[in-house]
């Protein structure tokens, strides 16, 4: 009997190109999801102008509570949408277009904390802004591609290459 | 088969947390919203529009189905807001108010005073007594034709019911310790002595008025003090006397700010924003006020000294 070859998969760390375009994709939808239906308000409180007016202005006035409000209600939602997703199916929606996976890097199941700490670059207050920074070059550093709060997490981005 | 199904459970978790969030961010930006109401900020803009429309009071809100009342507490605070936004060049403000309390209408006129940005004022209708005042402490003022102004004046007048109630039968027991303390009750007559008092008062209010709106147009207080009986003043006249800069209104006054400062005016509206609940609570408030003060009426005897009104 003739047995065709079945097709064959090796699971590598994902390319960093598809990251970002799977992380571009995830930004579009929680800016959609999440951002957009607060807009209303924020146009109440934050001035309209370019991010120098707005940045002097709170210089000036200072931040109110309504906006830190804003902020972190919008912070929560958003670790909310990356870890509800990549602890049931280890994929955000950006993740699912470019078949990338996160899993852990100790073969253990992802648990929710681990899922909050890989996304806690997402909270805009000092010193988790430093990772927008920190996170991308650590990237370069590390063997398996990890960001740092990924090493942290001992999570990495996988994907399946088939041939 | 099976890799079909997990596609479609993947799918349908993917939408229940996408969903999730949706309805969840939209009912908080709602729950938000209810506390920007007064607290808006305006679009773009490089000119604050301040409108000052109502009797001026110190306090409280309009109504929906009440008079207006311009609250000095909100208009202050929208000037010092546009005070402090550095986008904003000038302010304008306006103006559309027969006056109201003198308190108020001074808290406006020193904010405006204070501002480090240029003032522009100009009046509709109205801009007499306390809604003068305020126009006065701008840098430059339009009015219509037709407006009234000036009215430079104080007034405390009120009712004296005393002899409805002696027809009545009804007396008013007095009790005092400090012989002014129910001075202006409408309960009872007012003394020559207490008479005199009053004016007094209304005098040094009504004298600093005047100085006031003689410092604001750097006119002489003696001239000032001639204008100043009250009356008041059609538009045309104003200008003639130096009450106002210019007739005109509003677009006059923007192209009076675009020459002043060699910009193009885009104008940022400072308006007191009141959400369906603000309006709802108002009027509970509203109604639970007036029942409260009726019933208050009816039990005491309030110290009921007139309010000065400009």
């Amino acid at each position: 009997m003739l047995r065709l070859t079945s097709r064959r998969s090796v699971t590598v760390n994902a390319s960093i190109l598809k990251r970002v375009l799977a992380f571009i994709i995830d930004l579009l939808i929680v800016d959609i999801a999440i951002v957009f239906p607060f807009q209303g308000v924020l146009r109440r409180i934050v001035p309209a102008g370019g991010f120098i007016e707005t940045y002097r202005y709170f210089s000036v006035q200072g931040s109110s509570f309504l906006l830190y409000a804003i902020a972190t209600t919008v912070t929560v939602l958003a670790l909310m949408y990356f870890v509800l997703l990549e602890k049931k199916m280890g994929q955000s929606v950006g993740k699912i277009f470019f078949r990338l996976y996160v899993v852990g890097t100790d073969k253990e199941e992802l648990s929710t904390w681990r899922c909050l700490l890989r996304s806690i670059f997402l909270i805009p207050l000092f010193p988790f802004i430093l990772l927008w920074i920190v996170d991308p070059v650590f990237v370069g550093f590390s063997h398996e591609h990890q960001r740092l709060t990924e090493y942290l997490s001992r999570t990495k981005v996988v994907e399946h290459v088939y041939w | 088969m099976l890799v079909k199904e997990n596609k479609t459970s993947k799918w349908i978790w993917v939408f229940a947390v996408i969903g999730l969030l949706i309805i969840v961010s939209f009912f908080l930006s709602g729950f938000f919203a209810l506390f920007a109401g007064s607290t808006m900020m305006p679009a773009n803009g490089n000119v604050a529009f301040i409108p000052v429309e109502g009797v001026i009071m110190s306090g409280g809100t309009s109504s929906p189905f009440g008079e207006q009342v311009a609250s000095s507490t909100t208009i202050v605070d929208f000037i010092e807001q546009a005070d402090r936004n550095p986008s904003i060049k000038a302010i304008l403000l306006e103006i559309n108010s027969p006056g109201g309390s003198a308190v108020a209408s001074d808290e406006i006129a020193s904010a405006l005073r204070r501002s480090n940005k240029t003032k522009v004022a100009y009046i509709r209708e109205l801009g007499a007594s306390g809604g003068y005042f305020v126009a006065s402490a701008a840098d430059y003022i339009f009015v219509n034709r037709m407006s009234l102004t000036g009215s430079i004046g104080v007034y405390a007048s009120y009712l004296d019911i005393s002899g409805l109630l002696k027809n009545f039968n009804v007396t008013y027991e007095r009790l005092v310790a400090g012989k002014y303390k129910d001075i202006g009750s409408p309960y009872k007559q007012l003394t020559e002595e207490e008479r005199a008092v009053l004016e007094q008062q209304l005098n040094a209010a009504h004298q600093i008025f005047i100085e006031e709106v003689a410092k604001n147009r750097r006119l002489p207080v003696s001239a000032v003090r001639q204008l100043a009986t009250g009356e008041p003043i059609l538009g045309t006249r104003a200008r003639e006397l130096g009450l106002v800069d210019a007739i005109g209104g509003k677009e006059e006054a923007v192209k009076y700010i675009e020459q002043r400062l060699n910009i193009t005016a885009e104008l940022a509206e400072y308006r007191e924003r009141r959400t369906l609940l603000d309006v709802l609570t108002g009027m509970m408030q509203d109604n639970f006020y007036r029942m409260g003060l009726g019933i208050g009426n009816g039990l005491q005897i309030r110290d009921t000294r007139p309010m000065v009104w400009t």
